[in-house]
């Protein structure tokens, strides 16, 4: 065995790597050879004194010293997060994906950008939305007159064969007409101009209106662009002014069972539907006229002004409580509009909120995503508080 | 070291779990920082910077590797890129922290220099061969696990770990001629 394999099991040897005969044979060496029998000492030292080396430790808590910029990474994830969810519901052209989480802070700066622009599609999206209320309102103040002259109210067109158009075929079109015929709501103007209009939703309108304006009040608190969805689609279609008979409507209809008992329900009904995200997207803005009209019959269009989209499953079981998001505050309102419960968190603009269901008609369960953070808090109104899940 | 059920509670969000696991951690970073960048200030800075990847990267640790050998993995990375930027750098202050070390008995003295030498010993070795006798003999990892962290074969680690102490003996040998000790 020569010097250089017998460095070999030196080193295997610091590792207690070596079995008997190899030991064996190292030792045999080490003695016999002087100067393998140094450095094997040499080695054996340095291998003791690597071994000891300090045990060194920081000379302050290093996580400690960290802390802050943890949390404001956390914080800048979080905003990241939440405009990312909230761009979703919103953008019209989308704007560049954010990279995944984990590299957003090596990449702070490229993330910023991203966020902003997300931000400010939101932002102009939201806008964008919302202005069409007033663009739509002027332009059904200049077809008033024309609609005013027509004389063909209780007219039904077939271009949007849709819930409301079968409610009204239902049951509702006696109450069409003492609608028609009733002149002292305030909202008579208004109730005449939209009646021009040959859309279906338009007696569902007035059949509540007349009944009661409270209701509709109630209801169309968390519909946004409830009333500039339904003026849109009253313009669109009173141009055209086809007429058609009641019966033949509600034949083409194919509406969901749902749907036919809006007779009974009214508005009430109407704005469940409504806010659910409706299947066809052609029903989605013909029921929203109802909820509109109502609106504009009780002059109350700026009541509460929710921030998110989705409001479904807002409405209690027994259907005499509503909930919704106001101003971030998850709310719960009678179908009067008495408040209920009035939640203490409020969440912002860029929280995802949604109302998951009602548990019997006294627990309402709603889930908040903010950022990649998901709870859910259930309200219970036996106690009036809600807790988390 | 880190309990595994600790590390899912972090990975799935748990923030007080991931804090946790950062204070467990930070010994076990900073002195392979230390050992590596051979002064105290670059071992702070190396270990805040490993911590904070740490924090930001737990949902890319996949069990198949040992937490430990990922952190370290972490931080020898750091620690190697520091050391690039900052290579020239002699440290004199050093000096002088070991003669502050309590002179009343000469055997703490004694292991005080020793282990200066060593450790001066050990910045001269080249990157990967440093790494690998930090990782064996400061963090006791087995060739396995310091194959894993530095994602080299088996027989290069063993290698590198035979060619460093190789080294490590000949300058201990020069400073021991030297007269600092033997």
């Amino acid at each position: 065995m020569n010097c250089k394999e017998v460095k070999e099991l030196m080193q295997r040897d610091l590792d207690g790597d070596l079995n008997d005969l190899e030991r064996q044979r190292l030792a045999q060496h080490t003695q016999q050879c002087p100067e393998c029998g140094a450095m094997l000492q040499r080695l054996r030292m340095l291998s003791r004194e690597l071994e000891n080396l300090p045990k060194v430790r920081p000379s302050f808590s290093i996580v400690d010293s960290i802390l802050p910029q943890l949390e404001q990474l956390d914080q800048e994830l979080k905003k990241g997060g939440r405009e990312e969810a909230a761009g979703l519901s919103h953008i019209h052209d989308r704007s560049p994906q954010p990279l995944p989480w984990t590299r957003r802070i090596t990449a702070a700066v490229s993330w910023k950008t991203v966020s902003g622009v997300v931000a400010a599609s939101f932002v102009l999206g939201f806008f964008a939305f919302n202005a069409q209320g007033p663009v739509r309102s002027d332009a059904e103040g200049l077809l008033n007159p024309f609609g005013a002259s027509e004389k063909s109210s209780d007219i039904r067109t077939s271009p949007s064969p849709d819930a409301s158009s079968t409610a009204v075929s239902d049951q509702n079109s006696d109450k069409n007409k003492a609608a028609q015929s009733s002149t002292d709501t305030p909202a008579q103007t208004t109730a005449g101009s939209v009646k021009e209009s040959p859309v279906p939703a338009d007696n569902g309108v007035k059949a509540p209106d007349s009944r009661s304006s409270d209701k509709d009040a109630g209801q169309s608190v968390g519909t946004p662009g409830s009333t500039s969805s339904g003026t849109k689609a009253a313009n669109e279609a009173s141009p055209g002014g086809s007429v058609t008979t009641q019966p033949p409507s509600s034949a083409v209809t194919p509406t969901p069972p749902v749907t036919h008992d809006n007779g009974d329900k009214g508005i009430s009904k109407d704005t469940g539907s409504q806010t659910t995200p409706v299947p066809t997207p052609g029903s989605t803005p013909v029921v929203g006229e109802a909820d509109g009209g109502g609106q504009i019959a009780t002059k109350e269009p700026d009541k509460g002004t929710p921030l998110t989209v989705q409001q479904n499953a807002g409405l209690s079981p027994d259907k005499k409580l509503t909930a919704a998001f106001d101003e971030g505050r998850l709310t719960i309102l009678t179908v009067s509009g008495t408040s209920v419960y009035v939640s203490d968190k409020q969440w912002k603009e860029t929280d995802a909120v949604k109302i998951v269901g009602w548990k019997g008609n006294d627990e309402l369960t709603y889930q908040v995503t903010s950022g990649d953070q998901q709870q859910i808090f259930i309200v219970s109104l036996k106690t009036k508080q809600e807790r988390t899940q | 070291m880190v309990a595994p059920e600790l590390v899912k509670a972090a990975q799935s969000g748990d923030r007080e779990a991931l804090v946790g696991i950062l204070r467990e951690i930070e010994t076990h970073v900073y002195r392979t920082a230390y050992y590596l960048l051979g002064n105290e200030q670059d071992a702070l800075d190396a270990s805040q910077e490993a911590l904070i990847r740490i924090y930001t990267k737990i949902q890319s640790y996949e069990e198949k590797a040992l937490f430990k050998t990922w952190v370290q993995r972490i931080v020898t990375n750091i620690c190697i890129d520091k050391f690039r930027k900052t290579k020239p750098t002699v440290s004199i202050d050093e000096y002088e922290m070991t003669f502050t070390t309590p002179r009343d008995v000469e055997d703490e003295v004694m292991i005080g220099y020793l282990a200066k030498d060593i450790k001066d010993a050990i910045e001269k070795l080249p990157d990967h061969h440093r790494s690998v006798v930090v990782l064996r003999y400061l963090q006791d990892f087995s060739y396995h696990e310091i194959a894993d962290c530095l994602g080299l074969p088996l027989n290069t680690v063993k290698s590198y770990l035979f060619r460093a102490r190789q080294q490590l003996q000949g300058l201990l040998q020069d400073y021991q001629k030297g007269g600092v000790r033997g």
